[in-house]
Parts: C-alpha cells; sequence; structure tokens
C-alpha cells in the first residue's frame, strides 16, 4: 500500500489557442469578485488575446451547477483546450491558477 | 444478476476518473477548508430534478462563533427562551408590562414577547403583537430602533396616549393597559440595534434617570445574550450543511465505485483470466479499495462531527489486533525489504473493552501513515506494553492500568510548531506535506475521536523535521474505557450551557427591593448563586443558615451600607468576624472618609453607585480571587 509516485501523468504545457474559461459565481460575494479580479488580471498577463471569459451566476440559473458539477464557489472551468480543468477557489494563488491551467512555462 | 465484462481499458479509463473525482474532491475540501470557496449544498430534490440552493460555510468562522458562543456560560443559547426570560424578568418588579421588538433580516419588526406582571392582563397585553411597529414611525420603537436613542416618558398624559397606536383598534388595548410612565431602550450588540425593549408602569411608579440606567443595562445583557442565541443558531445551521455537504460529496464519490467493485468481483471469479491480468486485477481492487476507505474517512468523519459515531464494545486482545494490522499494512514493505518492521509487543495480557474494528481503524491509520512518511530502507517499530495506574505502586492489575500501543518511524518527521494540529480534520504537517504525501489529511482526527470514544488518548512526538515520529495510543484496561467513553459520551451530548463546578454563592444586601431584585436577577444572569436579605437581621440569619448546609455556604457579600435596622459596616463586621466572608460595600457614597469605614469594618472593595454590570463582575472576580491568598 505504498504510495505511488507523483506526477505520473504527462502535463506538457498547451499552446493555448483560445482558452475558453467559465468562472462559476454566485451573486456578488467577495470570493466570487475576487475571484472574477484575479482571472481578469491573470488572463491579461499571461493570456492576452487568446482567452474567453463566460462568468455564471449560480443565484441566477442554479441548473447549470449540474453541468460542469461544481460543488463549490468560486469555481474557474478551463472548457477549451481539452482536457477540462477545474480550478476551486478565488484564484488569489497565481501558481495554483498556472499549473491548473497547465500554463506553467517550462523550467 | 450478470455484468458485462469490461476490457482493461474501460476499466482503466473508469478507475482514472474515479481519481480524477477524488483528486476534485480533495481540492474542493482544501479550497474550503482554506476559506477561498464557499461549499455548494443541495438542499432538496424535486421530481427526480436536484435543485442547488446556495448557501456560505465558512467552517473556521462558524466554528470560532461556535466557539464564542459556548463561552458565554450564563445565557441560553436559544432565543426564544432568552426573550421570555428577559421580559419575565423586567416584570418582576421593575415593569408592569413590558414588549420586546426584534428587527428581521428583511427590515420589518417584529414584536417578539408581550409580558405582564399580573396573569390576568397577559392576554390583553398579547393582543399588542397584532400590532408590530412599522419602520418609518415618527416615535415608539421604531424611532428608537432608527436612532439607538433611549426614551423616558416620565408621566404618559392622556394627549400622549391618543397619538400613540395605529388605528383605534391599538389605541383601545393600549388604554386599557393604561401606562403611566415608560423607558424604552436599544437592545444594542457589537455595535449593531437588534430592536427595542419597552417597560412600562400602570402604577404609580415614575421612571426616572436611575431606572433608565438600569434599562439600559438589561438591555445591553439582553441584546448580548439575544446575538449569542442567533450566531448559535447561525452557526449550528452553517455547521449541519457543512456536514450535509461532506456526506452528499462521500456519498457521490462512494457510489460509482460500487459497480467498479462487482466486476473487478467478477472477473476475479473467471477462471479462464491469464496470471498477468489476474495481477493487474489485484492491483485494480486494492487501489479501489483504498479509493473507498479514503471516501469511508470523510464519511466518518461527519458522523463524529455529529456525534453519530456508534461504538460496539467488546473484550478483545488488542496485541492481536495490532498483530493484524501489521500483516496487513506492512507485510508487502516487509517482504520487499523496503522497510524494517520491528516488533516489542510485551508479553502479557491485551485486554481492553473496545470496538475491534475501529481500533484496528485506528491502527491501520498509524501504520499507513508510517509508512507513507518513511523513506526506503527506514524502520518502523511497534512497542506495546502495559502500564500500571500513575497512583498505584502495585504492579499491573488486570482491571486497571492502561494498554499502550507506540508506533515509531524513522522518516520526514513533524515540525515542532505543527504538531499541535496534525489531528485537526483537513490539516496535514503543512502544504507542502499534503502535495508531496495526497491524501486528504482525515486519518489522524478520525483516529484521535476513535481512540478517545474508547476513553484513551492518542498523542504525537517527534525531534523535528526528518527525525522521524512516534505516536502513542493510550487505553484504559478491561472495563473502565468503556465506562470512561460513556461518560465522555454523555459529556459530549450536554457540553452545551453545563456549568461546571458551584457557582460563587453571593450574600446581596439591599433595602430597595426592586433595585435588590433586579440585581440579583443581573447577578443570576451572570452564573452566580444569590441570596437577597433587606436588613442585617436578615442577613445574618440567611449567612447563618447557609453555614449550616453541606454546599450552601455564602462566598462573598455585596452590601449597601444604609439599611433599615443599621449599618452595612457593622454587618461586615459580623460576617468577616464570624464567617471570614469578603465583602464589596455598594454606597451612595464615595468620599475618601466613606472608602476608609468600609476597609475598616472588612470590606474589600467600596463601589460607588451607580455601578455597572461589568464593573461589578470584575470586581467579584478580583475579590474572589483575592479570597484564596492566605
Amino acid at each position: 500500500m505504498t504510495p505511488k509516485p507523483g506526477g505520473a501523468e504527462s502535463a506538457a504545457p498547451v499552446d493555448p489557442e483560445v482558452c475558453e474559461l467559465r468562472l462559476y459565481v454566485a451573486g456578488q460575494t467577495p470570493k466570487s469578485v475576487t475571484a472574477l479580479a484575479n482571472l481578469k488580471s491573470f488572463c491579461e498577463q499571461h493570456l492576452a488575446g487568446k482567452y474567453r471569459i463566460e462568468v455564471i451566476d449560480l443565484l441566477e440559473q442554479p441548473q447549470l451547477a449540474r453541468g460542469d458539477q461544481i460543488l463549490a464557489i468560486p469555481t474557474l472551468v478551463r472548457r477549451l483546450p481539452s482536457p477540462m480543468r477545474k480550478i476551486i477557489g478565488d484564484l488569489s494563488n497565481t501558481e495554483r491558477v498556472l499549473v491548473g491551467l497547465d500554463l506553467r512555462a517550462r523550467s | 444478476m450478470t455484468f458485462t465484462a469490461k476490457s482493461h481499458e474501460q476499466l482503466a479509463g473508469e478507475i482514472a476518473e474515479l481519481r480524477g473525482r477524488l483528486r476534485e474532491a480533495e481540492e474542493t475540501l482544501r479550497a474550503i477548508s482554506e476559506g477561498e470557496a464557499d461549499a455548494l449544498v443541495i438542499t432538496e430534490r424535486q421530481q427526480g430534478e436536484r435543485v442547488y440552493t446556495l448557501k456560505s460555510v465558512r467552517a473556521e468562522e462558524n466554528l470560532r462563533l461556535l466557539a464564542d458562543a459556548g463561552a458565554m456560560p450564563t445565557e441560553s443559547l436559544d432565543l426564544e427562551a432568552t426573550l421570555q426570560s428577559s421580559a419575565l424578568l423586567a416584570v418582576s418588579g421593575f415593569a408592569d408590562w413590558c414588549v420586546i421588538d426584534l428587527a428581521t433580516e428583511d427590515g420589518r419588526i417584529e414584536r417578539m414577547v408581550a409580558a405582564h406582571a399580573d396573569p390576568d392582563r397577559q392576554t390583553l397585553v398579547e393582543e399588542l403583537k397584532r400590532f408590530p411597529p412599522r419602520g418609518d414611525e415618527p416615535h415608539g420603537p421604531a424611532f428608537i430602533l432608527r436612532t439607538g436613542q433611549s426614551q423616558r416618558i416620565a408621566q404618559m398624559s392622556p394627549e400622549c396616549l391618543e397619538t400613540i397606536g395605529q388605528d383605534p383598534e391599538h389605541r383601545r388595548v393600549f388604554a386599557a393597559l393604561a401606562p403611566r410612565s415608560a423607558l424604552q431602550v436599544p437592545l444594542a450588540a457589537r455595535g449593531r440595534i437588534l430592536g427595542v425593549w419597552s417597560f412600562y408602569s400602570s402604577s404609580d411608579r415614575r421612571y426616572d434617570e436611575g431606572d433608565l440606567a438600569l434599562a439600559e443595562e438589561l438591555a445591553r445583557r439582553a441584546a448580548m445574550a439575544i446575538d449569542n442565541a442567533r450566531l448559535y443558531a447561525a452557526a449550528q445551521a452553517a455547521n449541519l450543511a457543512k456536514d450535509q455537504f461532506l456526506a452528499t460529496l462521500s456519498h457521490e464519490l462512494r457510489t460509482p465505485l460500487t459497480p467498479v467493485m462487482a466486476v473487478i468481483s467478477s472477473l476475479e471469479r473467471d477462471a479462464g483470466l491469464p496470471e498477468t491480468a489476474r495481477k493487474s486485477l489485484a492491483m485494480v481492487r486494492r487501489n479501489v479499495e483504498l479509493e473507498a476507505r479514503l471516501i469511508d474517512d470523510l464519511l466518518d468523519l461527519t458522523r463524529i462531527s455529529r456525534g453519530k459515531l456508534e461504538l460496539s464494545h467488546r473484550r478483545t486482545d488488542l496485541r492481536q489486533l495490532v498483530e493484524q494490522a501489521i500483516e496487513t499494512c506492512c507485510g508487502e514493505a516487509e517482504a520487499s525489504g523496503r522497510l524494517c518492521i520491528v516488533r516489542e509487543l510485551a508479553d502479557a495480557d491485551h485486554i481492553a473493552w473496545a470496538d475491534a474494528p475501529r481500533l484496528s481503524q485506528v491502527f491501520w491509520n498509524l501504520l499507513n501513515n508510517a509508512l507513507k512518511f518513511t523513506p526506503d530502507r527506514g524502520t518502523i517499530t511497534v512497542r506495546s506494553c502495559v502500564e500500571a495506574p500513575p497512583s498505584s505502586a502495585a504492579p499491573a492489575d488486570p482491571e486497571t492500568g492502561e494498554i499502550v500501543i507506540q508506533v515509531s518511524d524513522t522518516g520526514v518527521g513533524i515540525r515542532p510548531g505543527a504538531l499541535g494540529h496534525i489531528f485537526n480534520a483537513f490539516e496535514q504537517g503543512d502544504l507542502a506535506t499534503t502535495r508531496r504525501f495526497g491524501g486528504l489529511g482525515l486519518g489522524l482526527a478520525i483516529s484521535k475521536a476513535i481512540v478517545e470514544l474508547h476513553g484513551g488518548r492518542l498523542g504525537a512526538e517527534s525531534a523535528g523535521i526528518g527525525r522521524g515520529a512516534t505516536f502513542t495510543v493510550r487505553l484504559p484496561v478491561g472495563r473502565q474505557g468503556y465506562e470512561a467513553a460513556e461518560a465522555i459520551k454523555a459529556e459530549r451530548r450536554g457540553a452545551w450551557g453545563v456549568e461546571t463546578g458551584r457557582p460563587l454563592h453571593i450574600l446581596l444586601v439591599e433595602d430597595h427591593t426592586d433595585t435588590a431584585e433586579a440585581l440579583a436577577a443581573l447577578l443570576e444572569g451572570l452564573g452566580y448563586r444569590v441570596t437577597v436579605a433587606g436588613t442585617v437581621a436578615d442577613a445574618l440569619s440567611a449567612a447563618g443558615d447557609a453555614a449550616e448546609t453541606a454546599d450552601g455556604t455564602i462566598d462573598l457579600v455585596i452590601s449597601d451600607l444604609g439599611l433599615p435596622d443599621g449599618s452595612g459596616l457593622d454587618l461586615m463586621r459580623e460576617l468577616s468576624g464570624r464567617y471570614r466572608l469578603p465583602g464589596i460595600a455598594l454606597s451612595g457614597y464615595g468620599m475618601e472618609e466613606d472608602l476608609r469605614k468600609s476597609q475598616e469594618a472588612g470590606f474589600a472593595r467600596h463601589l460607588t453607585k451607580p455601578v455597572t454590570l461589568d464593573l461589578l463582575k470584575d470586581v467579584i472576580d478580583q475579590v474572589r480571587e483575592g479570597a484564596g491568598d492566605p
């Protein structure tokens, strides 16, 4: 029952032609507002001109939580390029967002 | 029941998807527990369709509020009860009737309580509940709610009565209650005005400035209690939502494992399967089982936090449990030579009254932790011994003492600062550990809870990073742990509002009946036991009576100085001479001469009226501590 060494799957950074992002929020909660602000500045910095953000307010369309299986708010979903990826939280940790979106520069 | 055999690729795909889900679940929990996200809670189902409702679960904040609410020992945490008892307190002398209005979240004003000192008029005063104040009214509770200013109407004229009331019916009820003097004070806590408390006198009593001050103090206390009750209710709701969320999450994760396990079982029964496939299948099964256990841990945690983890205690040989756990968990690592496993189990009976599967879970958790955090060529040592209770010098009796089981490793160790919170759910040593070693960080929290439910203790020691760690389980021998566990269970059930120890018994000597009653009620509200006396003679006989009873002894005297049948100074001389009682003087006079006199008479402190309850409480605490000194 020894743990598997991590990083078994290859995580080759994707060249984002167009990154299609969806941010799930619930009204104007502080965390949602923070997440959107963080997301915008992040995209300008790392994906300038190559991204599209769609904000979904689950207070207005709760049924949409089902589609992407949203369990917490805010959640960012990268719909394209596939595979789909999810980042949960207010996106304040840039490093985590970079890893989550597969954008970390090769070192 | 038949299963369509799935190909290896299909199975591998399903496992990969499950891994993804689990990773996502871990990430979700991390984000929530670190306050980066709020949980989304599924609350109801409609015609097979799930309806998602949003609820914020700020776990940590709410736990803190919960703790704060618990730290307030004096008031009931039930809003209705708090309001009722406040109102009853007001009409037991201070007012003939009173009304409490609270602002609701949606901006309305709700008339919560109306109480009358005269039971015959209770029905009449209740009629006022039909006329809750409206937010825009130019005077009365609505006005006070807006401005936060107290109001005193010393004398209510008939003209004044004419202006009160929303309609003739309201005016009729009001006139029937015949108010002649009134006080209206805001209920404010933490800078917010929660409501308004209105006191009315229908007798000859005219409220003066002193009464207003007392009403404000009463309102301050009540507001605090109301605030606590509301915070408690909110925290409980949030906590419930959190548990519900975890339960849902665990269930969602567990469900898809069931068909996978079924398929594995049916494949394993297939005699024609080649040996290589059989091996991969065993690997798949082990991992699915591991996933299932992680999810079960989540479910366990929700049960523990709801107090719903049930143990079935049986006579159990712990030595056998430990040996089995070592075989199950460490067999592979030992056989492959990756780690050296040292067994140092004492040659004595390890019999306890325990829930064997649950304790096995504890040993598995500790051993798996050791395996996980110990690098190749390391050593895991499992020791056991039976210790006599510390108080007794006699050799270990079969029904007393403790069974001690230790799991030590030579692994990564624990940072000294992290030792304190490794037993908290969702917390591992630090984030780097989480990233490197995975897991939800639930094992230790669950283990600790299980050991404690057995009346035992689980502790951790480490010399620091890179220097290994030792986990020690201590369990009572025989049936004593079972009995201790039952006691703990009872204690957890009654964790709220249970006073520990005997309350301080105060003799309050005050000849002004209303002041005495109000003050007594306030002091009782603080958790003290209060005996009231109106004269020197009464006070002496009360102190004498109390000294006769086993736990009725008076601890402290608070006395007015001008009493009808003598001076509080003489009384204090008597009490401190006879019973060595400490005392606090409450007096209208605060000149130096007065202070000197009361000190000479034996009072520890001299307070000049009016005193605030906070000051009085502080002084009581000081005097009580001082009294313990030689």
